[in-house]
């Protein structure tokens, strides 16, 4: 304690001069956030409230925005409730593929390091306007951009042919749920791919970070690798695969692809009308806290934490 | 002959437990088979298009091998798209972007993981905010700040008007080293996780000999975070390579990669087959992503390594 109290030359004790330090290398984050960030939020609260006049001087009208987002505006309500709804399916798929993934990519194979490098490719690649073309989503690209109309959408760049795979399922004549569940799979296949490539770098950094040593004493007690993963690997995992929730709800939140996103887009670039977008992005904004917390509340009680 | 009989049971034991694990990797490598083709498969269909003559693309016969070799999509795309400038723009964009916010994300992220002071938590409480909020709620509001771009009034005092700084790198250059830029706040995340696993005895060591905290933070803990910020770097790189949401708002004045698709949209409306058109966009799609798809090559193997040495946990 003496020591640590021992005041250096310049007559500040180690504790506030490791703060001063500290800080100064946060530094450039405050600095942005006060010159930058903050002020923009601030704005962006204004627009929601007001209305622009002939000279872009904005005009506080009070509520009329949410208003209109909410209870006149046809689309928001049902795509804010449609992506939801999505959301919480591809989060599972996604999760599930990504652990299962991940543990394949940890097991000692010849040539695991080929396998690797492909399968973290969609982390790289998969981000704007790749997916979007790859994902076959090429007619609101061409409309967001050229306002293009006419048969676009029908021009598929030659990824398998998706559509006849679900016509062909679709014909088989099962249960009509289930052959529609794995119809909707299948057309999901590229979604669940390409966004699933962080998740799984996260998950095998989890996993290469578990001690060998948990492993060896389970197999000295007869443990089955079935027990294992199950007692060891998940549990291990558990922090991980909360951080993976999260990340994937932000990112299928926030991602270009998402129809609100798209539509608060059109709103503010297309009709320039940033009031209207602007209270529908806080709206959103404020489902997505809902949701995560929601998410956070419900995950965090499986979590085990080693320490 | 006690002995021989145990010998002989480890022995068929030993047998059955190769044929199990031999059975096991048969199906990890079919399995990551499957994933990685319909990875590479679009790749594989769009690359063996783009060197298919008109002919070759509309004759259902042909699969993956052209009948007769055509360079003239990717001519025709090239010309479409402007091919040249893109990319050198696109390349000097993303590099800057990329080493700028690796760098910026180092320091904000060891300091983070390193060092306490007041309102550290609600600081962080604002880094995790600012990757939730999405980009759209600010960005009207900054593309209003950087038409007429200011500190408080600062420049206008000096220079007499606020210059407008679109259509330059500047915003970019703003952004990123202030750890805002595309998914910053990821990165200053991901980094911090690792800083915090670097052991402590390292730096107390160094502390003991008389360095100051920057001389560790540059000289220690920097060289042995190599590989994760090559990884930083790939990605903000690669995302900032294919971005065409936020470079499109401040950039419209000269091409970069994901506008020069958007221009092949244009250039196709003048009466081209629509199947050569799609191919001229699936030739696209792989003029975009050749050059990241070469430095991943190249990167990969430390990618792989950061990623493994990260030790990211909760």
């Amino acid at each position: 304690m003496e020591l640590i109290r021992k005041r250096n030359s310049r007559g500040l004790t180690m504790r506030s001069k490791k703060a001063i330090i500290g800080l100064i290398f946060v530094s450039p984050f405050i600095f942005g956030l006060i010159f930058i960030y903050f002020g923009a939020i601030a704005e962006s609260i204004a627009y929601s409230f007001g209305k622009f006049d002939e000279n872009y001087n904005n005009i506080i009208i009070g509520w009329d925005n949410y208003r209109r987002v909410l209870f006149v505006d046809p689309d928001f309500v049902r795509n804010v409730v449609e992506s939801t709804g999505t959301l919480f399916v591809n989060t599972a798929v996604i999760i599930i593929y990504a652990i299962f993934v991940s543990v394949l990519l940890n097991r000692e194979l010849k040539g695991k390091g080929i396998f690797r490098a492909i399968l973290f490719l969609p982390v790289i690649i998969s981000a704007g306007v790749i997916s979007k073309i790859q994902t076959g989503d090429m007619a609101s690209l061409f409309s967001q951009i050229s306002s293009a109309g006419g048969d676009v959408s029908q021009v598929s760049n030659g990824l398998f042919q998706i559509e006849t795979i679900k016509k062909y399922i679709m014909s088989l004549n099962i249960i009509p749920q289930i052959s529609s569940i794995v119809a909707s799979a299948i057309q999901n296949i590229y979604t669940i791919i390409n966004r699933s490539g962080v998740q799984i770098v996260i998950f095998l950094a989890g996993l290469q970070s578990i001690s060998p040593s948990l492993y060896e004493s389970a197999k000295v007690e007869g443990a089955t690798g079935w027990e294992t993963l199950w007692k060891i690997t998940m549990p291990m995992l558990s922090p991980l695969i909360l951080v993976n929730v999260v990340y994937t709800v932000i990112d299928s939140f926030t991602n270009s692809n998402n129809p609100v996103i798209i539509k608060i887009y059109h709103y503010t670039m297309k009709t320039i009308d940033y009031g209207f977008s602007s209270a529908m992005a806080w709206i959103y904004f404020i489902v997505i806290i809902v949701i995560l917390s929601i998410v956070l509340a419900i995950i965090s009680r499986f979590v085990y934490y080693e320490n | 002959m006690e002995l021989n009989k145990v010998s002989h049971k480890t022995k068929s034991r030993l047998n059955y437990k190769n044929f199990k694990m031999w059975g096991i990797n048969l199906i990890c490598y079919s399995i990551l088979l499957c994933i990685s083709f319909l990875i590479i498969y679009p790749f594989i269909t769009n690359i063996a298009n783009s060197f298919k003559s008109e002919a070759d693309l509309l004759d259902k016969t042909v699969v993956f091998i052209p009948k007769e070799l055509s360079t003239n999509t990717i001519h025709l795309t090239m010309r479409a798209m402007h091919y040249p400038e893109a990319l050198r723009n696109s390349f000097l964009l993303s590099l800057l972007v990329g080493i700028l916010q690796t760098l910026s994300s180092a320091v904000i992220g060891y300091g983070f993981a390193r060092f306490k002071f007041p309102l550290k938590r609600v600081l962080f409480g604002l880094l995790i905010f600012t990757i939730i909020v999405p980009p759209q709620i600010i960005m009207t509001p900054l593309y209003m700040r950087f038409k007429e771009f200011d500190f408080f009034n600062v420049i206008k005092i000096i220079t007499g008007y606020s210059p407008n700084i679109l259509n330059s790198f500047i915003p970019f250059i703003i952004l990123s080293l202030t750890g805002l830029g595309l998914k910053n706040g990821l990165y200053i995340y991901l980094i911090r996780q690792f800083f915090k696993n670097m052991p402590r005895e390292l730096d107390d060591a160094a502390y003991i000999d008389g360095a100051n905290e920057f001389t560790v933070f540059a000289k220690i803990m920097l060289p042995n975070a190599i590989p994760i910020l090559i990884t930083n770097f790939l990605l903000s790189f690669s995302w900032q390579w294919t971005d065409n949401y936020f470079t499109p708002l401040i950039i419209q004045e000269f091409y970069t990669l994901p506008l020069a698709i958007g221009s092949i949209a244009n250039y196709l409306l003048y009466d081209i087959d629509p199947i050569v058109r799609s191919a001229m966009m699936g030739t696209g799609i792989i003029l975009v992503i050749l050059p990241i798809l070469i430095i991943y090559i190249f990167l990969q193997r430390f990618f792989v390594q950061g990623i493994e040495r990260s030790g990211i946990v909760g």
